[in-house]
């Protein structure tokens, strides 16, 4: 039960302290400005060039999310474990590599993507091993030089692929016979049908589900109807909880069709719309939409159903708007990037999910100072090794994806620029920050594109005939001024770290407070059965209590309580 | 009815510690009393911090010269722990815990994020927790925010509680690193010169509160402090370490009447050589 006494002295404490929100400043101006122009030489071509195609926008986006992946991979490393991986190319190796190796072996390729990334975090953990005791600068040193090793060691070994590499075959190809048109692909089916009403389902039961449960800790009256009506401060609980159930669905649809499990009649209309409606909440869960905020209607349910059926339009447009001919290319194109984007919101729900965790606010102590973080009985090993091995088993997943898109693995692909240009992401985007990392990758991938894109403008004549230049080298050019220019100017990047987070825990102690002791859920109880079954009783003693600074006498901190008051 | 040895909280017997020939301590014997506050003094580069982190496993011992016993009190039950060659982590959470000379928090959190990332063995530590089981460790969490709070309060930081720890004072910051300590529910605070460079008010401002800690939450406290009023008029026992070893024991009434103190700090008197 919360005593309403210690609930006031709380407060009082929290009134005591004044909140200054100017330490979060975002550098929106500075994000317009960049992603504005960068943005406009990504369409410029598009509109003087004439060569209106999907597979330039669909490269594109894939690239981005690829390198978004990789970027929020290496940030989580750089940013908050405090550990400079110079050799991030070599983990994306032993991912695709691994990859690749255990698909010709014969197994399963969504088994073989999944032990990709697993490969990749085992071989962070060897990483970690030697490498303890070594400051910053020198794993820096032990990094870089384990890279090369990989890639030397690749490019000499024939069992691995020696100089030439392996090719990787997607596995959509498989099911499109040659004579299948994109527009056959993109209409809807018996198939999709029947799944796009699985979801619907699936989102609406989990969502009474979330509704009872949360309904249950908080103590709050429960009615069938509120899946459709907001009721305050628990909802958002609610919402949080239904979005990652969505999110995670949607990935799941998409990664199947991806390799093909569905009968073999993979269907673009839906991983279409299942994307988009990812999309939208995504944005949803980070940026809240103020104005469907403004009614009492929960949207989220029924802008799942708008959604679906949006699609349906938008499908027959875009199989008329875009060429028939040149498809198979067109598909693996579209599918990549598909996989690509689910992927790249997975991975960030879980590293936002870990770096707001307490896990992840360790591992923060650890970089800031990790002599204090060992003194309170924190462990650098284990979390060296968690950390890192997470974030590698992302690289080792993005390094797949890589290898799709690219088409084949050779050595040559991994060198050490790529790791440079993830560096300038997260330079650019701000260190230490998820959403900085995307919008870095989104920035210096759409000017590479660009970049490469230009030299279509000489054929438009005109001003653009003079352009005599290469501008894949040009666009090297404008980085290294971008990346010099920020560090002089705005060393935190556009999306600088958040590192006044109390909003955060305030806001937990006052949801949490409505809470009281005899409602806990079902999972608490039966975790803490077991939890006290292996002598951890951290969960016994979970309501908000008075003050005990250390657990030696009762009398005395009780003592000590009466002299508070 | 108890005799002495019986009461201890720590004892460290016969301590070494060289570097590379230089004998940083040098056999040195310290034992802390439950319910009295220790002091261990000393001129400069006689070994304290070295013994500091020696016995909190930072260092590793010589071999084989001595033991490390630290006891922890449970009501009236008590434990003990042989803690010779463990690692620090795992001394801190037996309830042994340690401040720095030069204070060391975490820049880049806030002072009430500094305070929860002690609390030992948390849920949301946990990696599988950490993403999967966000209902179970926000209760935790919760209880360990209202504690921080409290100990804030206690320590009279709760106002700053939302600045950085890089933007406070430095009395504030020696404040901080004892309240992350107290957030990890310790029984003995070894607090390597708590008030250095602070005001001589605020010094016995902190030393009110590391008392009012001991006398009320019933904390042990082994502190090195350079401040000789603060240590002569609060210390219940006093060592003094000069070359590595413990030349002097005893309350401060006989410390300060210790020849051998007073030529360890002032140099060898010459009648004496």
């Amino acid at each position: 039960m919360i005593n309403e006494k210690l609930n006031q002295t709380v407060e009082d404490i929290i009134a005591k302290a004044e909140y200054n929100p100017k330490s979060q400043t975002v550098n929106y101006t500075l994000a317009i400005i960049m992603g504005g122009l960068i943005f406009l030489s990504f369409v410029l071509p598009l509109v003087f060039g004439g060569s209106t195609n999907l597979d330039y926008f669909t490269f594109t986006i894939t690239f981005i999310a690829i390198f978004a992946g990789l970027s929020l991979s290496l940030n989580m490393e750089v940013g908050f474990l405090g550990l400079p991986n110079f050799g991030k190319i070599g983990f994306i190796a032993v991912g695709a590599y691994s990859y690749i190796l255990f698909v010709n072996s014969g197994v399963n390729e969504i088994l073989s993507f999944i032990f990709a990334g697993i490969s990749a975090g085992v071989f962070g953990i060897i990483l970690t091993l030697p490498s303890l005791r070594l400051k910053e600068d020198y794993f820096a040193i032990v990094t870089i030089v384990v890279g090369e090793i990989i890639r030397e060691t690749v490019r000499n070994q024939h069992q691995l692929g020696g100089f030439e590499g392996f090719a990787v075959p997607l596995p959509i190809d498989r099911l499109y016979p040659s004579n299948t048109t994109f527009l056959q692909n993109i209409l809807l089916n018996n198939n999709s049908i029947s799944i796009i009403l699985i979801t619907l389902i699936l989102i609406f039961l989990y969502f009474i589900y979330l509704n009872q449960k949360y309904s249950k800790i908080y103590a709050v009256p429960y009615s069938i109807s509120e899946p459709f009506v907001t009721k305050g401060g628990i909802q958002e609980e609610v919402e949080n909880g239904l979005i990652n159930f969505t999110i995670f669905l949607g990935i799941i649809v998409i990664v199947l069709n991806f390799f093909g499990s569905f009968g073999g009649s993979p269907n673009g209309a839906i991983d279409l719309s299942i994307l988009i409606l990812l999309i939208l909440l995504f944005f949803q869960r980070n940026y809240k939409f103020a104005l469907l905020r403004k009614y009492d209607i929960h949207w989220d349910f029924l802008k799942t159903i708008i959604v679906f059926m949006l699609y349906i339009i938008f499908s027959y447009v875009l199989g008329f708007v875009f060429p028939v001919n040149s498809l198979s290319t067109t598909l693996s194109n579209w599918y990549n990037m598909l996989l690509a984007v689910g992927v790249l919101l997975i991975s960030y729900k879980l590293i936002e999910d870990i770096v707001k965790s307490p896990f992840g606010r360790t591992m923060r102590a650890f970089r800031d100072d990790d002599t204090s973080a060992i003194s309170v009985g924190k462990s650098l090993l284990g979390y060296r090794i968690k950390g890192l091995a997470l974030s590698n088993m992302f690289a080792g997943f993005f390094g797949v994806l890589l290898a799709y898109q690219v088409g084949s693995i050779t050595p040559d692909g991994y060198t050490p620029t790529t790791t440079f240009t993830l560096y300038i992401m997260i330079i650019v985007g701000g260190t230490a920050n998820n959403i900085g990392a995307i919008f870095g990758a989104f920035l210096i991938q759409l000017l590479f594109q660009a970049a490469s894109k230009m030299g279509d403008l000489q054929n438009v004549g005109g001003i653009f005939a003079g352009l005599r230049f290469d501008f894949v080298n040009f666009s090297l050019i404008v980085v290294g001024v971008v990346l010099i220019l920020f560090l002089i100017f705005a060393p935190e990047g556009i999306f600088p770290e958040q590192k006044n987070q109390n909003e955060r825990y305030l806001k937990l102690l006052k949801q949490l407070s409505l809470d009281t002791e005899g409602s806990k859920s079902y999972l608490v109880r039966i975790l803490s059965f077991f939890m006290s079954i292996a002598g951890d009783n951290s969960f016994r003693h979970q309501n908000l209590r008075g003050l005990e600074f250390t657990e030696n006498t009762d009398e005395k901190s009780s003592n000590y309580e009466e002299e508070m008051k | 009815m108890e005799n002495e040895s019986d009461n201890f909280v720590f004892k460290a017997e016969n301590i070494h510690k060289y570097f590379s020939g230089v004998k940083a301590v040098n056999g040195a014997s310290v034992v802390v009393q439950k319910g009295k506050l220790t002091s261990l003094i000393g001129p400069n580069g006689s070994g304290k911090s070295t013994f500091f982190n020696v016995i909190t496993g930072f260092l590793k011992p010589e071999l084989k010269s001595g033991n490390i016993l630290f006891r922890r009190f449970r009501g009236k039950r008590s434990e003990s722990y042989d803690i010779w060659g463990m690692a620090p982590e795992s001394i801190a959470l037996k309830g042994m815990v340690r401040t720095f000379q030069h204070t060391r928090n975490f820049p880049d959190m806030t002072v009430l994020e500094n305070m929860l990332v002690s609390p030992p063995r948390q849920i949301g530590e946990s990696l599988i927790w950490g993403f999967l089981g966000s209902p179970l460790w926000k209760r935790q969490e919760a209880q360990n925010i209202v504690k921080a709070l409290e100990i804030l309060d206690f320590l009279e930081i709760a106002h700053i509680m939302n600045n950085l720890a890089s933007e406070i004072s430095g009395g504030q910051q020696k404040l901080l690193a004892i309240g992350r300590l107290l957030m990890t529910s310790p029984s003995l605070l070894l607090l390597d010169e708590p008030v250095a460079g602070v005001n001589p008010t605020l010094a016995n401002k902190v030393f009110d509160k590391i008392i009012e800690l001991k006398e009320s939450q019933g904390i042990d406290i082994l502190l090195i402090e350079h401040n000789m009023d603060v240590v002569m008029s609060f210390s219940d026992q006093i060592f003094v370490l000069a070359e590595g070893q413990v030349i002097a024991e005893g309350d401060s009434a006989t410390i300060q009447k210790n020849r051998k103190v007073l030529d360890a700090y002032l140099g060898e008197s010459p009648d004496e050589a």
